[in-house]
């Protein structure tokens, strides 16, 4: 939880919003005092500020509650790879059927299949030394 | 590390939402900067720069949904993504931007791997 609220990234992006916000309200406070000066466009624009604000808090929102290993080029190259991160925790795969997942899937089957034919390698050898005895 | 990532169609969608939104406001953005302010300085004339300016103005509001969705699914770095956002603030940018991410989206997605069994669908094992 501290790692969430206390990042780098999580400080940055609190910067970000502690200068974004009051700077949208002082832009919508300067637009309302347009409009009250009579120029009907104040009111468009007064409207739009908030609306950054907004957005800015959405975006800051996304950014402290994301999972860093899933963004970026980390997250790319768990995406790809379906690694696990350095908790230990398996990323999850952005597309189940994906490609690269399959291929590595099948790299894993292959794998199986080469300790089964290792397996039944060493069997013959055994069934080989007790025909040799007999 | 392969790059590739094959694209699901809603990536293909939220690319073309950022193509859409990358071109208008970049188009009204050269408007409002290379017609609209040279009208209001030198002939006084307000209505391009009152029109195409709100026009910008909540135009860009949906690009940085569109932006900010766009960049998460393909996994831009944070200061790109920051850098991309800004651009429908800059006259051209967004049209930078836009070519910069399309190339990276067709990069992720990779060509169609004709050689390999596997794309066209054949079943492991």
């Amino acid at each position: 939880m501290r790692s969430r609220w206390f990042s780098r990234r999580a400080v940055l992006a609190h910067l970000a919003l502690a200068v974004w916000v009051p700077g949208c309200a002082v832009a919508a406070w300067w637009q309302v005092g347009i409009a009250l000066g009579g120029d009907g466009l104040g009111w468009v624009y007064s409207v739009m500020w908030p609306c950054f604000a907004v957005f800015g808090t959405v975006f800051w929102w996304f950014l402290v509650h994301d999972d860093p290993n899933t963004l970026g080029a980390r997250g790319l190259r768990s995406a790809v790879t379906g690694a696990a991160d350095v908790t230990g925790r398996s990323v999850a795969l952005d597309d189940a059927s994906s490609l690269e997942h399959r291929r590595l899937a099948q790299a894993e089957a292959e794998d199986a299949e080469l300790a089964d034919y290792n397996a039944y390698l060493s069997s013959l050898a055994a069934q080989q030394k007790t025909w040799r005895r007999r | 590390m392969n790059r590739f990532l094959p694209a699901k169609p809603a990536d293909q969608k939220a690319l073309l939402r950022y193509r859409v939104l990358a071109y208008t406001t970049a188009v009204l953005l050269i408007v409002l900067v290379f017609a609209g302010v040279p009208l209001q300085v030198w002939d006084h004339n307000l209505w391009v720069v009152r029109i195409v300016g709100t026009m910008h103005g909540y135009l860009y509001l949906v690009y940085l949904l569109v932006a900010f969705d766009l960049t998460r699914r393909l996994r831009v770095p944070l200061p790109w993504m920051v850098l991309v956002l800004l651009a429908g603030t800059v006259p051209f940018c967004a049209i930078v931007a836009e070519r910069l991410l399309t190339r990276r989206f067709a990069h992720m997605a990779g060509p169609p791997d004709a050689a390999s069994p596997l794309a066209a669908g054949a079943p492991l094992q």
